[in-house]
């Protein structure tokens, strides 16, 4: 829970306008971008994550060199990948 | 992080480092804390410790909500979850947290339902797949963390799901600066702000005085 993870938004919910796909590291799960409704991302762009909201846009190179980070922490990394293929949002 | 290389520029570093050690003055020694584990992680990963000067100490703070919370906090859990009916939700680096009488595992192992989730809106699912349950999430973390939690609340109230609660112990990082600048054991120069709060929070909100002394804050532009 600790972790800011990127993922890359893929494609926004067709009914829930506050839910969208992403891709971390090759796990496709839903989140909620609902707390920047203000200036939603879009497919392609990236999105800093934690507990499933996206917290902020990133762009693409700070997602490279956070992903850098977290793999270089090892077990607290693939905790929270772990726990994120769980999750059921909806 | 924005500006990756610009950080990683080894001539650029060696001048900050000289214009570091220009600036200390001789006989005196500093301290500075860094508040997030991130910070330490890249600190040791980076060897940046042994690059600043001999009278520059770093030291580890308390940015980890789960390593800070009150063991009483966990022993109310186990005590809500324990009630009839009730599921507990939890976050996976909670389960291992000692109460006084054990931990979320020790307690789900005795058969309490507790349940662990990557998100608080996972939370949700579950009370709506278990209306004759009452569902509690062990809300927990600094400024990162609420907005997901009071985000989660405002959807569990738009769709009237009424077994959803929550147990509170969400904490802010200022007070916990300001109570380490109180310490009498504790002589601080400054601090290494913690940079997903600063997203949440902005840098302003660090932006303060300690009364009667040059101490200071700022925030960071890293991943914590």
């Amino acid at each position: 829970m600790c972790l800011g993870i990127p993922g890359e938004v893929i494609e926004l919910h067709p009914e829930q306008p506050d839910l969208a796909k992403v891709n971390v590291s090759g796990v496709r799960r839903l989140i909620n971008i609902g707390l920047l409704s203000d200036d939603p991302p879009k497919p392609g762009e990236w999105v800093l994550i934690h507990v499933g909201f996206a917290l902020s846009k990133i762009d693409e190179a700070e997602a490279a060199a956070a992903m850098e980070f977290l793999e270089s922490i090892g077990q607290a990394y693939e905790d929270e990948i772990a726990a994120m293929r769980e999750s059921l949002i909806e | 992080m924005r500006f990756v290389d610009e950080f990683r520029d080894a001539d650029k570093a060696r001048a900050l480092a000289v214009k570091i050690a220009a600036l200390c003055e001789p006989g005196r020694e500093y301290k500075f804390m860094e508040v997030c584990g991130g910070h330490t992680h890249t600190i040791y990963k980076h060897g940046i410790e042994d690059y600043l000067p001999e009278a520059i100490t770093l030291v580890h703070g308390p940015g980890c909500p789960v390593c800070v919370i009150p063991m009483g906090r966990v022993d109310d859990a186990i005590h809500l979850a324990s009630q009839p009916g009730v599921i507990m939700t939890s976050f996976g680096d909670m389960m291992r947290v000692p109460g006084s009488s054990g931990s979320f595992f020790d307690a789900k192992a005795s058969g309490t339902d507790i349940r662990m989730v990557y998100s608080p809106l996972d939370s949700l699912k579950i009370a709506r797949q278990n209306p004759d349950r009452k569902v509690v999430f062990m809300a927990i973390g600094f400024e990162t963390t609420a907005p997901s939690t009071a985000m989660t609340m405002r959807r569990a109230a738009a769709e009237g799901l009424s077994n959803f609660s929550v147990f509170c112990n969400h904490v802010t990082i200022i007070p916990a600066i300001k109570a380490i600048l109180d310490s009498p054991d504790l002589r601080l120069d400054g601090f290494i702000g913690p940079g997903h709060v600063s997203t949440v929070i902005g840098c302003t909100a660090s932006r303060w005085s300690w009364p009667g002394s040059s101490r200071w804050t700022s925030c960071s532009p890293s991943t914590c």
